[in-house]
């Protein structure tokens, strides 16, 4: 039977086949699903002792407090969905199993979409057990954003994927010789998202490249909901036009790079 | 060897299972291939020589669209590889020892993942069989990176031939095995292709396994053709008593009556 012949089953069963292959691996390897729910958990925990700490000894910190502890909590929702793109990559650079798979009928979207998908319910198991340790701990409820969370981190997804998808094009360019730049690259944007401050406390040049990314409305929103003054879904829908424009944008220099490998020789013998 | 495996009659009806037309790669200063007209018949086994640089594994990447080629063509089982790639990628399947499969993943599940990317149907029924096949039952459940490198090149061969492939590319398809494993892969690759009229494309080094297998011949040099024929009308136009007496006329640039 011919693809032509079963378009979309077929296309499932390649999505279906990503998936398990990273099901497989984290099955195989307990260590990884140790990491997968290691930092989500440490963050939360080392900001929300410094809240306590803060509550403690300063008046009227309530609203710091809590915007330490949820905009961490968020934070990772962005941080872990690029990582793990990467992570997704990554395995099979080292595998050396770039040649069989993308020999195969898979084509780049649906290699992209495959990991996206894995990516995102690995993040979803990843920070479960940190919100619910903020409630016990800490009685931070990530809940207590109501309604509004789920948009709000559906934007944080969006843009971890399109961070992620701008970071597996720099791999298939630069080789594992890009691997430093790629591990570090969400934790670069996170100060320009603005999770724990005012975008006003920045330096004027860094207050025009936040206002160019979606995190910074995003996490305007947050605090404006944690302040108890409502929403603001202008900022919500600001998020949501810059998230569609860079996934376009990672999307074309993502094809580009992809071509550029294949001229290259970098789907075959990718290393530094 | 059992005989488990129930291979629909695929046939063709292209003459050519693979044709090149002009196909050059350049990479910066260096021409690796340099417009290849390449023509291999459906239902044959073709084998491709040529010393180290010579551009097998460029030729061998650019049919499996992992290398864009820098000018030519290429028509798989008839249909042109620039448009139809995921079409034509589902009926073929290749082997290379430049790639591996995930090392912490047993057999079973490397064959399960690559069966779902090619779209296999009774995908577990044809894992036991090809498994019967391979005599590889008892290292299914096994990790790949555990297999010694006899047992990763029939997990290899496994996934080479999990979609039935009507057209198989193999590298160097017995590097790094003894001679008994060695010659039980070429019985088992011809039987295959007896068996469903595949065409077989591969790249070796191995002069006595080419002499063996292939029913013709393409030796490459310096990204070009430059002998091509039975494996017994390469031996008698050079006047020499076996393949490898040829391959070294080619390579140290002989010429037909030295």
């Amino acid at each position: 039977m011919t693809d032509a012949a079963n378009p979309v089953p077929r296309m499932l069963g390649r999505l279906r086949a990503l998936m398990l292959r990273h099901l497989y691996l984290y099955m195989a390897s307990w260590p990884r699903m140790v990491e997968v729910i290691y930092w989500p958990i440490v963050n939360m925990i080392s900001w929300g002792f410094t809240s306590s700490y803060l509550l403690k000894k300063v008046a009227h910190v309530e609203f710091v407090s809590s915007t330490m502890v949820i905009g961490t909590l968020l934070m990772e929702f962005f941080i872990r969905m690029n990582m793990t793109m990467l992570v997704s990559f990554i395995e099979e650079i080292w595998s050396r199993n770039l040649g069989h798979l993308f020999a195969s009928p898979i084509g780049l979207r649906e290699y992209i979409g495959g990991i996206t998908i894995v990516s995102i319910i690995r993040v979803l198991i990843a920070i479960v057990p940190a919100i619910l340790l903020a409630d016990y701990l800490f009685g931070y409820s990530l809940f207590s954003l109501g309604p509004p969370l789920i948009p709000i981190v559906i934007l944080l997804l969006m843009a971890g994927a399109w961070l992620g998808m701008l970071i597996v094009a720099m791999m298939l360019h630069y080789g594992l010789a890009a691997e430093w730049v790629a591990w570090m690259a969400g934790w670069s944007f996170s100060a320009l998202f603005a999770p724990y401050y005012a975008v006003s406390v920045l330096p004027p040049v860094m207050q025009w490249m936040a206002r160019a990314l979606p995190g910074s409305y995003i996490f305007d929103s947050v605090k404006s909901i944690l302040a108890g003054e409502g929403v603001q879904a202008e900022n919500l829908w600001i998020a949501f036009a810059l998230n569609l424009f860079y996934l376009g944008l990672a999307s074309w220099i993502l094809s580009r790079s992809y071509r550029s490998a294949r001229r290259r020789g970098g789907l075959i013998q990718m290393g530094e | 060897m059992s005989d488990t495996i129930t291979i629909p009659e695929i046939g063709t009806p292209h003459p050519f299972a693979i044709e090149t037309r002009g196909l050059t790669k350049q990479f910066d200063e260096m021409l690796a291939v340099d417009h290849l007209d390449l023509s291999v018949t459906a239902g044959t086994i073709t084998g491709l020589l040529g010393g180290n640089g010579a551009g097998k594994t460029t030729t061998m990447s650019m049919l499996l669209g992992l290398l864009e080629p820098t000018d030519g063509t290429i028509t798989m089982l008839g249909e042109d590889m620039r448009h139809h790639r995921t079409r034509i990628a589902g009926q073929i399947n290749f082997s290379s020892p430049y790639v591996d499969l995930p090392q912490r993943l047993t057999v079973r599940q490397n064959l399960v993942i690559y069966g779902l990317l090619y779209g296999v149907e009774d995908l577990k029924g044809k894992i036991a069989a090809l498994a019967d096949e391979l005599q590889m039952t008892a290292m299914l459940d096994r990790r790949y990176g555990s297999l010694s490198a006899g047992q990763k090149t029939r997990a290899a061969l496994a996934k080479s031939l999990i979609n039935q492939p009507r057209l198989l590319l193999l590298d160097e398809p017995t590097a790094s095995l003894d001679p008994d494993t060695a010659d039980w892969v070429r019985t088992l690759l011809l039987q295959y292709r007896d068996r469903t009229g595949a065409t077989i494309f591969m790249a070796s080094h191995n002069m006595v396994e080419v002499e063996r297998m292939c029913d013709d011949v393409v030796m490459m040099k310096q990204g070009r053709i430059v002998a091509r024929g039975t494996p017994a009308a390469l031996i008698a136009t050079y006047g020499r008593d076996n393949l490898e007496e040829v391959f070294l006329d080619i390579a140290r640039n002989r010429s037909l009556h030295d």
